[in-house]
C-alpha cells in the first residue's frame, strides 16, 4: 500500500497545479474591476492606478499568478473578496463547505442504504411488482433534472411531512438532519438508481453461482448465503458508482442548494459568479478541485484495500 | 435493464466462422426489447428534431395567440396548449426537441473527439505522453463541470449556442478519454494488433485501422448515454438562467418556467419534463442495448 | 412468465409513462378556486421576509438597490424621514429644520441623548461625517450633498485620495455646538430636506467607519431601532432589537430576512411557515386572489416607472458595417468614437420612438402583470407632484411604429441590425422581454435577448455596456425631481441614476429651471415641460408603473404600506410598530 499510496500522492501535484493555473486563469479574465468596487466608479483615475499598483492587479499575469499561489501554498490563505468588501476567502469557503460536505455525506449514505435496500429486494422477487417499481422509480431518478425532483420534494413532501422547505439551521443534529433529507434524497437520486441497479444485477449473478446451488442443496436458506457473497462481490462496483459519481455530486448539489436555498458552497460560487466576485470563484473551484482529488484518492485507496491487483496498475 | 446474457466466446466463435462482428451486433441489439424501444425513441427524437420545422404547426417564438393565453390542451389549434404568451406548446416542445438534438450532438461530439484523440494516444503510446495525457485528464476530470461552465459563460458575456456545447463539451471530455485509454490498453495486446506488428505494420496503422475500429463499440455507447446526461446538464443550465437564451424553447428551460404553473396550468411543466423524461430513458436504454449488443462483459 | 412480462415490458414503459404524462398534464384551466395548503406557524416577535437576493453592500453611502436599503433602514436614522403618507418629519433631529429667508441655510437642532448601538450618544460631528461621506468617491448618491456648498471641491480633493481619512470637509457644513448643524447651500433647493431623508444619508459613528474601514459595509451600525448581529451571504441576515433606540425599543425581538431565489421555493417556505413576508409569485396574483389564501395578499400601488432604457452612447453596426446610431449623445462612448451628425441623431431618435409605438403596454399590465401595473405614458407616476393626465405619450399604434421606422430609413426594418436586449432573469422580465421582443419584430426590429443575474447585471450596466435594458426607478422621495432630474441630467449619467446615459443640453437646462423654481404652480409646469421633452427625444420605451403585491400572514399586525415600498423589502415601513403573535396551526 505504501509505494502506490506515494506514487498516487505524487500524481497529486501536477494535477493540482494545473488546475490552479486553470481556474487562476478563469478568474483573472473574468470581466469586472476589482479596484472600481473597492474605490468607487468616481475615484480618480490615478487614485485607482495607484491603488492598482498597491495591490498588484497591475502585474503580468504569470507573477501575479506565483503570488496568488504562493500564499495558497504556504499560508493557505485565499485572499479577500473585494465584493464583499473584504470578507476573507477561506472563512467563507470553510463556512459554506460545513454545509455541502453535510449534504453530500448524507446523499452518499442515503443512496448506498436505499439503493442496495431496492436492488436486494428486486433480486429477491425479480420481475415481480416490487422489481418494476424499484426499477421505474430508479428510472425516473435517472432521467429528471435534479431541479425538478427537488420541487417535487419541496412542493409536495415536506409540507405532508413536516419539514422544513428551504434554509439550514446550525443548531442540533436532528435540526440539521431535517433540513438536509430532503435535499439529500434529491441530489442522490441518480446515485440511488445506479447502486440499485447494480446491486440487483449482482445479487443475480451471485444467486447462479455454485457455492449458493450447493446452498440450496444442501438445505441452507439460500439468502443469508447470497447476501454474504453477494454484497462481497457487490463492494467493489458500489465504490466504484460512488466513485465515478463524485463529480456529479459536486454539480448536483449546486443545483440542489439553489432549488432549497441552502447556504452551500455550490450555490455561494455560483453567485460569486454572477457577482463577478473573482477571488471568491478561484478559491471557492479551485477548493472544490482539491476536495475533489482528494476524495478520489481515498477511492482510489478503498479500491487498492479491496483489491491488491489494482495496486500493481498504472 | 438489459435482459440477454451472452458471453464473449460465442463471439469469438462467430468470427472463427467468417460473420463480421458488425452484423452480430446488430442481430443481438434487435434480439433485446429493451435496446429496440430505446431505439425507437431515438429515431422519434432525431426524426423530430431534424423536421422540426415542417411538423410544428406554429412558430415557437413569433406565433403568440393573444386571445388564448394558457390555454389548456385540447383548445382547437393548439393540442397541448398554450403557455402565458399565447405559444403553441406543441411547437414548443418539438422546437425543444431539435434544440435538445443540436446541443446534445454537439456537446458529445466535442467531448468525443477530443476524448477518443486524447484517450488513444494516452493509450497507445504509453510511457511519458501516457503519463502526462492522464495528469491532464486527471486535471479536467477535478474540475466541477457545472462550475466551469458557468465561469466560461460569464467569461464570454454573450454565450452563443455554439459556445454553450462547446463549454459542456470541454467539461465531459475526461470520461470518454478515461475510457479509450482503457479499451486500448487490453486491445493493443491482442491477437490482432500482435500479429499486424510481427508483420511489420507501424504504429500508426495499428492504431487506426485496428484497434480504433475496435474501440469504438465502447465510445459509441459511452456517446448515447452522454446525450442524455447533456440534456440534463442543459436543464441544469437553463435552472441556473445560464442555458441557451430565451425564447428558444429548450426542454430544461420549459420545465422550469413551467413550474410556477404547476397547479393552475399543468401542461406546461408536465409536457417538458415527460419529453426529458422519455429521451433521457430512451437512450439510456438504446445505451444499454448497444453496450449488451457489442459485448455484454464490457464496463462502461 | 418471464419472457411476457419482460419482453412487452421495455415497449410498455415508454407509452405508460407517455399516457400517464399527458393525463397529468391535461388540466382544463381554471378548475375554480385555489385552496393552498399553508402552516399558520409563527415565531413570535421575529418577523421573516423572504427577499431575493443578497445586498451587496450594506454601507449607506454605497448603496443603490432596495434590499440594501430595506436592510439599512432598520439599523440607522436618518436627520428627517417619511411617515406613512410620505410626509417629512423630523427623525434624529428634533423638529423640521429652520429654514433662512433665502432658502439656503437650513439649521437642524438634533435630540438629546440620541444613542449610537456601540453605546455613545449621538452628536453633530457626527452628522458632518456622515453627510461628508456622501461625497467620497466610493459614494453612488453625491447628489443629496451636492447642493451644499464645497460639496464639489470636498469631492473632487478625495477623489484624489484613496477611500478613508483624511475625509475633506464640505465648507457648507457647520456644527456650531454639539446639537446643532447648519447647511449652507450653493443655490435654492427646496428639496434639500427630503434628499436626507433618503438613507444613504444615514447617519454613522466616525469611529465605528474608521475602526472598520472597507469591513464597514458588512457590520454596519447606527442609532436604529435593530441591530445587525448576523449576516449569512446568501442565507440570511439576522437583526435584533436595540433597547437603547430613542424613540423606545421596537415591539418585535428580531427582523430575519432570508435569501431565497427560486420563487417557488420562496412561495411554498411561505406556505410551509418559515416565512411571514413574500412577495406574491409572479404569475398567481390572481389565482391566489381567489383562493383561500386571499385575505393575505395586499397589492399596493407604488410611486414608481419600469422602462427599458436605450444607451444613449451605444452606436451599432449595420449590415455593411455602417453607423447605425442608437442613442442621441453627440459623442458615443469612449470605446467607439463615433460623431453622430444632426440627421444621424434624428433618425436615432426615430427609431426609438417607433420602438415606443410598437409595444403594446396594455397588453402587459392587464394580461402579463394581472391588472397590477398601469400603462406608462410617461416617467411620473400617478399620484406623485405634477403627473399630468393629459400626457399623450405612445400609444400602441404599429402601424405609426412602422411609418416611422420607414422615415428613419430602415423600411421594414432593413439595413437594422439585431439589438442586443439585456434583462435580469428574475420573474416577470424574461417573459416580459420576450413578448417585447415579439412586439418588435412585428414592426420589423430584430432584438437579441441575454439575460443575466441581477448582481452581474448592475455591474454590466453601470460600465455602459448594454444597449436595450430593462431597468425600474422607485421614489426615493415624492417628488418629480428624484424622477426627472436624477434619472435624465447629464451629471448624473451611469450609476448615479441616469442609466440610459443621456446626455442633451436642451433637456439638462429644462431639468434645472424646473428644479431651481420656487412657485409651486411655476414649478410644476416646468416640470411637465421637461418630462414632455425627455418624452419626447425618447431615450427610454416607457412602459407601466407597478404595484407591489405582497403575501403577509394574518397574524403580523401593525404593517402599513407606502408607495414608497417595493417588493418584500418594505423599505419605508416603520418595523417598530409591527407585531407577530402566535400563529394557528
Amino acid at each position: 500500500m505504501g509505494p502506490y499510496l506515494l506514487r498516487r500522492l505524487l500524481q497529486f501535484v501536477p494535477v493540482l497545479l494545473l488546475v490552479s493555473v486553470i481556474v487562476f486563469s478563469l478568474s483573472y479574465h473574468m470581466p469586472g474591476d476589482p479596484v472600481r468596487l473597492l474605490m468607487g466608479q468616481n475615484a480618480d483615475p490615478m487614485a485607482m492606478e495607484a491603488k492598482r499598483h498597491e495591490l498588484g492587479l497591475d502585474r503580468p499575469f504569470h507573477e501575479q499568478y506565483l503570488s496568488y499561489m504562493g500564499k495558497v501554498v504556504l499560508q493557505a490563505d485565499l485572499g479577500i473578496s473585494y465584493a464583499k468588501k473584504g470578507k476573507g476567502v477561506r472563512e467563507l469557503i470553510l463556512e459554506k463547505f460545513a454545509v455541502t460536505l453535510r449534504l453530500a455525506v448524507l446523499a452518499t449514505l442515503l443512496s448506498v442504504a436505499a439503493g442496495v435496500a431496492a436492488g436486494v429486494l428486486s433480486a429477491m422477487r425479480p420481475y415481480s411488482w416490487v422489481d418494476y417499481l424499484s426499477i421505474l422509480l430508479a428510472l425516473l431518478g435517472v432521467s429528471m433534472p435534479v431541479f425538478f425532483l427537488g420541487f417535487l420534494l419541496f412542493a409536495f413532501v415536506a409540507p405532508a411531512v413536516g419539514l422544513p422547505v428551504s434554509g439550514f439551521e446550525d443548531a442540533s443534529l436532528w435540526t440539521q438532519f431535517r433540513s438536509l433529507l430532503l435535499p439529500a434524497l434529491a441530489l442522490g437520486a441518480l446515485e440511488t438508481a445506479l447502486l440499485a441497479r447494480l446491486t440487483r444485477a449482482t445479487m443475480l449473478e451471485t444467486l447462479s453461482q455454485d457455492y449458493v446451488r450447493t446452498a440450496r442443496a444442501k438445505g441452507l436458506g439460500e439468502w443469508p448465503v447470497v447476501l454474504k457473497h453477494g454484497l462481497r462481490n457487490a463492494a467493489i462496483p458500489i465504490v466504484t458508482v460512488v466513485g465515478a459519481n463524485l463529480g456529479g455530486l459536486l454539480v448536483g448539489a449546486v443545483l440542489t442548494e439553489s432549488v432549497f436555498a441552502l447556504p452551500g458552497l455550490g450555490r455561494e460560487i455560483v453567485q460569486a459568479i454572477a457577482q463577478r466576485d473573482r477571488e471568491l470563484i478561484a478559491g471557492g473551484v479551485l477548493f472544490m478541485a482539491v476536495i475533489f482529488v482528494t476524495m478520489n484518492l481515498l477511492v482510489d485507496l478503498t479500491y487498492a484495500w479491496f483489491d491488491p491487483r489494482v495496486r500493481l496498475d498504472r | 435493464m438489459s435482459i440477454a446474457t451472452l458471453d464473449r466466446s460465442s463471439l469469438q466463435g462467430a468470427e472463427a466462422e467468417g460473420r463480421s462482428p458488425l452484423a452480430l451486433a446488430v442481430r443481438r441489439l434487435f434480439r433485446s426489447r429493451t435496446a429496440v424501444a430505446g431505439l425507437g425513441i431515438t429515431v422519434v427524437l432525431v426524426l423530430v428534431g431534424i423536421l422540426a420545422g415542417a411538423l410544428a404547426p406554429h412558430d415557437y417564438a413569433k406565433d403568440m395567440a393573444l386571445d388564448a393565453l394558457r390555454a389548456p390542451p385540447g383548445t382547437p389549434g393548439h393540442p397541448l396548449g398554450t403557455d402565458e404568451l399565447g405559444r403553441d406548446t406543441l411547437s414548443r416542445l418539438i422546437y425543444g426537441a431539435s434544440l435538445s438534438l443540436r446541443m446534445g450532438i454537439g456537446a458529445t461530439l466535442v467531448a468525443v473527439v477530443i476524448g477518443v484523440a486524447l484517450g488513444a494516444v494516452s493509450g497507445y503510446a504509453g510511457g511519458w505522453p501516457d503519463a502526462v495525457l492522464q495528469r491532464i485528464t486527471d486535471t479536467f476530470m477535478a474540475l466541477p463541470t457545472l462550475l466551469i461552465a458557468i465561469a466560461v459563460t460569464a467569461v464570454f458575456e454573450d454565450p452563443s449556442e455554439t459556445v454553450l456545447f462547446l463549454v459542456m463539451g470541454l467539461v465531459s471530455w475526461p470520461t470518454v478519454a478515461r475510457m479509450v485509454r482503457g479499451q486500448m490498453l487490453s486491445l493493443r495486446e491482442n491477437d490482432y494488433a500482435l500479429a499486424a506488428r510481427s508483420l511489420g505494420a507501424g504504429g500508426g496503422r495499428i492504431l487506426f485501422r485496428h484497434l480504433l475500429p475496435n474501440a469504438l463499440g465502447p465510445v459509441i455507447v459511452l456517446a448515447t448515454m452522454l446525450v442524455a446526461s447533456m440534456i440534463l446538464f442543459e436543464a441544469g443550465l437553463s435552472f441556473l438562467g445560464l442555458g441557451v437564451q430565451p425564447p428558444y424553447p429548450s426542454w430544461g428551460r420549459l420545465l422550469y418556467e413551467g413550474i410556477k404553473y404547476h397547479d393552475s396550468s399543468p401542461w406546461l411543466c408536465v409536457y417538458p419534463g415527460a419529453c426529458i423524461l422519455l429521451t433521457v430513458l430512451g437512450l439510456n436504454f438504446f445505451g444499454d442495448g448497444l453496450r449488451d449488443a457489442f459485448d455484454p462483459r464490457m464496463k462502461v | 412468465m418471464r419472457l411476457s412480462v419482460g419482453s412487452v415490458g421495455p415497449f410498455l414503459l415508454p407509452v405508460a409513462l407517455a399516457a400517464g404524462a399527458l393525463w397529468l398534464g391535461w388540466g382544463s384551466g381554471d378548475t375554480g378556486p385555489a385552496v393552498f395548503v399553508q402552516d399558520l406557524r409563527a415565531e413570535p416577535g421575529v418577523l421573516r421576509i423572504g427577499i431575493t437576493s443578497n445586498p451587496p453592500n450594506l454601507d449607506p453611502v454605497e448603496m443603490s438597490d432596495t434590499t440594501s436599503d430595506s436592510v439599512v433602514e432598520r439599523i440607522c436614522n436618518t436627520l428627517v424621514s417619511f411617515d406613512e403618507h410620505l410626509r417629512l418629519v423630523p427623525s434624529l433631529a428634533e423638529s423640521i429644520p429652520e429654514v433662512s429667508p433665502d432658502g439656503l441655510v437650513y439649521t437642524f437642532r438634533l435630540r438629546r441623548g440620541v444613542k449610537f448601538q456601540n453605546g455613545r450618544t449621538m452628536e453633530a460631528g457626527d452628522v458632518r461625517y456622515s453627510l461628508q461621506r456622501l461625497a467620497e468617491p466610493i459614494s453612488k448618491r453625491f447628489w443629496i450633498v451636492e447642493p451644499v456648498r464645497g460639496a464639489t471641491a470636498a469631492r473632487d480633493a478625495m477623489a484624489r485620495n484613496s477611500r478613508g481619512d483624511p475625509q475633506a470637509p464640505i465648507a457648507g457644513i457647520e456644527t456650531p455646538d454639539p446639537l446643532t448643524v447648519r447647511i449652507t447651500l450653493e443655490k435654492v433647493q427646496p428639496l434639500f430636506p427630503m434628499f436626507l431623508a433618503m438613507n444613504n444619508a444615514s447617519i454613522v459613528a466616525r469611529e465605528e467607519v474608521q475602526a472598520l474601514g472597507q469591513r464597514f459595509g458588512r457590520q454596519v451600525s447606527g442609532t436604529g431601532p435593530f441591530r445587525l448581529v448576523e449576516w449569512k451571504d446568501n442565507d440570511r441576515l439576522v437583526l435584533e432589537r436595540f433597547d437603547g433606540y430613542f424613540e423606545g425599543p421596537a415591539k418585535l425581538r428580531s427582523v430575519v430576512y432570508r435569501v431565497i431565489t427560486e420563487e417557488e421555493t420562496r412561495f411554498q417556505s411561505y406556505l410551509n411557515g418559515e416565512l411571514d413576508v413574500i412577495e406574491a409569485p409572479y404569475g398567481n396574483v390572481r389565482r391566489i386572489r381567489g383562493s383561500n389564501i386571499g385575505d393575505q395578499l395586499r397589492v399596493n400601488p407604488m410611486l414608481d416607472i419600469r422602462y427599458h432604457g436605450f444607451n444613449m452612447e451605444r452606436v451599432l453596426r449595420g449590415p455593411g458595417g455602417e453607423v447605425v446610431p442608437l442613442g442621441g449623445n453627440p459623442e458615443s462612448s469612449p470605446g467607439e468614437p463615433v460623431r453622430l451628425t444632426g440627421d444621424q441623431r434624428r433618425r436615432a431618435r426615430l427609431l426609438r420612438q417607433a420602438i415606443n409605438y410598437a409595444i403594446d403596454r396594455e397588453f402587459l399590465c392587464t394580461a402579463l402583470l394581472e391588472g397590477r401595473a398601469v400603462p406608462a405614458k410617461g416617467v411620473l407616476p400617478p399620484g406623485m407632484e405634477a403627473y399630468d393626465p393629459g400626457l399623450a405619450g405612445y400609444r400602441y399604434d404599429p402601424a405609426r411604429a412602422k411609418a416611422l421606422l420607414a422615415e428613419a430609413g430602415y423600411p421594414e426594418g432593413r439595413g437594422l441590425p439585431e439589438i442586443p436586449y439585456n434583462f435580469n432573469f428574475q420573474p416577470p422580465n424574461p417573459t416580459v422581454a420576450q413578448a417585447i421582443q415579439s412586439m418588435l419584430l412585428r414592426v420589423g426590429v430584430r432584438t437579441r435577448l441575454r439575460q443575466m443575474d441581477w448582481g452581474a447585471y448592475q455591474t454590466y450596466l453601470d460600465e455602459g455596456k448594454a444597449t436595450f435594458f430593462r431597468l425600474a426607478w422607485i421614489a426615493d422621495y415624492p417628488d418629480p425631481e428624484n424622477f426627472l432630474y436624477v434619472l435624465f441630467h447629464s451629471k448624473n449619467k451611469g450609476q448615479e441614476g441616469n442609466n440610459a446615459r443621456f446626455v442633451d443640453p436642451e433637456n439638462d437646462r429644462l431639468l434645472e429651471e424646473a428644479r431651481s423654481t420656487v412657485d409651486p404652480v411655476e414649478r410644476k409646469a416646468r416640470w411637465r415641460r421637461a418630462e414632455a421633452y425627455i418624452v419626447e427625444q425618447a431615450p427610454w420605451a416607457f412602459l407601466y408603473h407597478n404595484a407591489t403585491a405582497l403575501l403577509i400572514k394574518p397574524y403580523v399586525k401593525g404593517m402599513v404600506l407606502t408607495a414608497m415600498d417595493s417588493g418584500a423589502e418594505i423599505q419605508q415601513v416603520d418595523l417598530t410598530k409591527v407585531t407577530v403573535e402566535a400563529g394557528a396551526r
